[in-house]
């Protein structure tokens, strides 16, 4: 179901607000959880028997991490110091394998049921080809949302593993983590001890966090249906045969694109975190204003910071301050040189965060290489980093200076608009085709050609400056929101009613506009 | 105290709010709703609503259904060689929702004794349930479904109230003369004794269409047109079940003993899918027969009031409209 | 302590670690240099920081880092 949907906007969102808000403080958790396991058995039906189980395995995997912490503290005063030493290396590796076993069929499922036929038909080209075996091609249902939760699941294990807080002994708060309508679709990926306590403790009626909810959802509703639904049009026509196509059409169409990712994501972003916060549930932010990096780095604390914030927690530093990884160090320092051993343990670290990266956006090749492409890239500059600092001195050249920063700026916007058409072509010839086609050819065709009026193009533009426009005051540090709220009734209300039928006017919804529903949505 | 005056200030807010908005929807529908039932005026698939040009209480036969309908049934056909009157209300890909919302709008100014729902529309996937909401919010603020009208928007949108009274001349048939042949023959009827569910949302909407149709006074068959991909046993069998519990006719063309003779090699313009005019005139020709057979329709060939379809004979079917 | 601020030095040079109290929120150290350091010090002062140990709050300053590296030396 849609964000964007009618059912999802009047029905769900509508009925549970009012719903939770006239239920007793003491079981308003009860409406969320009941709308919440309604919403995916109306999107997913039989599915949600694997969000069930993922709930009942974290839980209790949990509990039972907590246990052996227990059972370590009981008997701690009675014991001498290797004693202890011993008893608390018995007991990590007791833990040790209760998160195995939970990663097993919470990554297990998701393995599976995501990623079976690359692996089969990468196996089967690899390997079996040669002893005449073939792995079947299964046709696997994907449950709704199993990305995102069960990394939230994931995180929320590994947490009490990791002793940062207490397993939780209240299964409704551990299932509502998981399933909570709002998220479940698209994230942001949550983590336990920010979120968890917020959905299940009722809050009463709160005005300002319902208008300021509803503001972000028609926020997001204009991103989602005005810009990326209207960019769509020009991006599928260009996409669909790009051999047709040359030169500045190809060009336009991959910035198109990253216009239609943009909007459309972080519109349901804030779809989702308006939706949270009129029941006064506030989200971690998704989106800092991307596209005003001065590099990939930075790009990607701005944009899905949550998926960067989980890979940097539980793969990163998982992975860097592992005990095999801290033989390699000492491997690395003893035989190489300075340059390298300093930089050559953090690319590798990185190696694994990438590929995660890539894997976690789709199964196939051409995810792989997105991953890696970014990979690369980010590699490429700690190596060159010197050289950088050469040359800038050679040519006089101030990092702070004004034109720099937007050199930097618009540098990184060409790089991730490369990322993006990797992202977007059918595969990867077809991307590479494209990239070189961008090239060539720079005639200019009438616009009705890619399927696109005057009118439309316009509206892409002007939404663009608007969002352009909120992201600079956003960087200013302007709550906008806030801004409005104090300004009197009349010109408020004149604000959000000319928003809320431009969104239901001009949004490229209904006949004419094919249905399209949220890029992330697959994943 | 404060707390609760704070309370009311905050909800009777709310409440204005909500009322403001509910009047500007009410506006812009008004505005944006087209004004007359022809394309110029941006109706939604005029061809389906052509029934509004049609002199009131007119129509004898109402048929619902998708496209398999609307490239198979000519009711100039059925009025050359019966002298009934009839009208294709078929929509590209329509559901049943829209066929139920649709029928609404045909019982509002035409009052026909049989109602015909093409069965292939029972069996489309999708979101039922937002297309159920969507369905009564497009119906209750036009607005939309209208709401890209705005670029053809005139100063008479504002003044005018709706006046629908154009006519197509085909009635709802869409005219197709390509041939590609279907090459599997009869091969997609393999007899089976499984049968296909219904969605919930699907039979409550059958349901209520039958109720619709009751409560007009109207009659229901259900009807199967051929469609090589479209059609299969399994299908067959959950119609004629549910056919049989509520006691409704339900004519399947694909599996009919007597059936319309359709020849995969020359009766379908896209490899099965939809039928030509050659198919088309061979499903008319069956659907003449059972009509005049099954139920009391009066020939009104030489009815003075009825003049502007035997006019419209001249007119030739070959017309895109 | 002098020793943190060489090796803190010799990672970032032409940083003023004495002065900085936000050294994670103003983007000094980032998750690289954090995974660096953290590795750099579990060799120098035989001491195991662990992924739970990297929180802001334990880097944000030189003093905090300190703090760290004493807490996980007594355990």
């Amino acid at each position: 179901m849609s964000y964007t949907s009618f059912s999802y906007l009047l029905f769900f969102l509508g009925i549970t607000y009012v719903l939770y808000t006239l239920f007793p403080k003491k079981y308003k958790y009860i409406v969320l959880l009941c709308m919440s396991y309604l919403f995916y058995i109306v999107s997913s039906s039989w599915l949600i028997v694997f969000i069930v189980l993922t709930t009942f395995i974290i839980y209790f995997s949990a509990i039972w991490i907590d246990k052996i912490n227990s059972i370590f503290i009981d008997v701690k005063k009675n014991l001498n110091r290797d004693e202890k030493k011993n008893l608390k290396n018995k007991l990590l590796w007791q833990k040790k394998a209760v998160v195995c076993v939970m990663l097993f069929f919470c990554l297990g499922a998701l393995i599976f049921l995501k990623y079976y036929n690359l692996f089969s038909e990468i196996l089967n080209f690899v390997i079996f080809q040669h002893i005449h075996l073939e792995l079947p091609y299964l046709k696997l249902l994907l449950p709704l949302g199993i990305s995102f939760y069960t990394l939230q699941a994931i995180s929320y294990v590994i947490d009490v593993y990791r002793g940062k807080y207490k397993a939780d002994y209240c299964l409704p708060r551990v299932a509502l983590y998981l399933v909570f309508f709002p998220t479940i679709v698209e994230g942001p990926i949550g983590r336990y001890d920010e979120y968890a306590y917020q959905l299940y403790e009722g809050h009463s009626f709160h005005y300002e966090n319902l208008t300021f909810g509803c503001q972000l959802i028609l926020w997001g509703l204009f991103k989602k249906l005005v810009i990326a639904d209207r960019a769509n049009l020009f991006v599928n026509v260009v996409f669909k045969s790009p051999q047709d196509y040359a030169g500045f059409a190809v060009i336009f169409s991959i910035i198109f694109y990253t216009i239609q990712i943009y909007t459309e994501f972080s519109g349901c972003m804030d779809i989702v975190r308006g939706s949270a916060q009129i029941f006064s549930v506030h989200l971690p932010q998704n989106f800092k204003q991307p596209f005003f990096s001065k590099s990939i780095n930075e790009f990607w604390q701005r944009w899905h910071m949550t998926l960067g914030t989980w890979l940097r927690d539980y793969v990163f530093y998982s992975v860097s301050l592992s005990q095999p990884f801290k033989k390699f160090n000492q491997l690395v320092k003893n035989h190489c040189n300075g340059y390298l051993s300093k930089l050559l343990p953090a690319t590798t670290a990185l190696f694994f965060v990438w590929i995660c990266n890539g894997l976690w956006h789709g199964a196939s090749i051409k995810y792989i290489v997105y991953g890696m492409y970014y990979y690369v890239l980010m590699v490429l500059g700690m190596f060159l980093e010197p050289v950088f600092i050469k040359v800038m001195k050679i040519f006089h050249i101030h990092k702070e200076t004004q034109y720099f920063r937007v050199f930097q700026i618009i540098r990184t916007c060409i790089l991730v608009n490369i990322g993006m058409l990797i992202f977007r072509a059918k595969d990867l010839t077809t991307a590479w085709n494209m990239f070189l086609s961008c090239f060539r050819d720079f005639s200019l065709q009438p616009l009705s050609s890619y399927g696109l009026r005057l009118s439309d193009l316009l509206m892409i533009v002007c939404g663009v400056v608007i969002v352009f426009i909120v992201g600079v005051l956003k960087e200013k540090g302007v709550s906008i929101r806030e801004t409005i709220a104090k300004r009197n009734i009349v010109l408020r209300w004149t604000v959000y009613f000319a928003a809320l039928f431009i969104v239901i006017i001009l949004g490229a919804y209904g006949r004419g506009y094919d249905a399209v529903s949220f890029i992330y949505a697959q994943f | 105290m404060d707390n609760r005056k704070n309370l009311i200030k905050q909800l009777s807010k709310i409440g204005l709010f909500l009322v403001i908005f509910f009047i500007c929807l009410n506006v812009f529908s008004h505005i944006l709703l087209p004004k007359n039932n022809n394309k110029k005026s941006g109706i939604k698939y005029e061809n389906a609503r052509g029934f509004y040009g049609e002199r009131k209480n007119s129509l004898d036969i109402i048929a619902l259904g998708n496209s398999n309908l609307y490239s198979s049934f000519i009711p100039n056909q059925l009025w050359n060689n019966k002298g009934y009157t009839s009208y294709v209300c078929a929509e590209p890909s329509q559901t049943v929702f829209q066929a139920y919302a649709l029928l609404k709008e045909v019982f509002s100014c035409q009052k026909p004794q049989l109602v015909i729902l093409e069965t292939d529309g029972l069996f489309t996937k999708g979101d039922e349930f937002e297309q159920i909401t969507s369905m009564y919010m497009k119906e209750i603020f036009p607005v939309f479904e209208y709401h890209s009208r705005w670029r053809s928007i005139q100063i008479s949108d504002f003044t005018d109230s709706p006046h629908y009274d154009t006519t197509i001349n085909n009635k709802g048939y869409v005219y197709r003369s390509a041939v590609k042949p279907y090459k599997g023959g009869k091969k997609y009827l393999k007899k089976k004794n499984k049968r296909d569910n219904f969605n919930v949302f699907n039979q409550m909407y059958l349901d209520k269409i039958n109720q619709l149709c009751q409560e007009n006074h109207a009659s229901l068959l259900l009807l199967s047109v051929p469609s090589a991909k479209a059609w299969n046993y399994e299908k067959h069998n959950i119609i004629k079940e549910y056919a049989l519990k509520k006691n409704i006719p339900f004519l399947d063309l694909n599996t009919e003993k007597k059936q319309a003779n359709i020849d995969w090699m020359t009766d379908t313009k896209d490899k099965g899918m939809h039928l030509n005019i050659n198919g088309a005139r061979k499903v008319t020709k069956y659907l003449e027969e059972y009509l005049q057979k099954k139920y009391t329709f009066i020939d009104h060939r030489n009815d003075i009031r009825y003049d502007e379809w035997n006019r419209n004979k001249l007119k030739t079917i070959e017309s895109k409209t | 302590m002098e020793e943190l601020l060489d090796i803190l030095k010799d990672m970032k040079p032409g940083v003023q670690f004495e002065n900085e109290a936000n050294l994670i929120d103003d983007g000094i150290l980032d998750s690289l240099d954090v995974m660096n350091l953290s590795v750099i010090l579990n060799d120098e002062y035989d001491i195991e920081i662990t992924p739970l140990d990297i929180i802001p709050e334990n880097f944000k300053s030189i003093e905090s880092i300190y703090a760290l590296i004493t807490r996980l030396q007594e355990d």
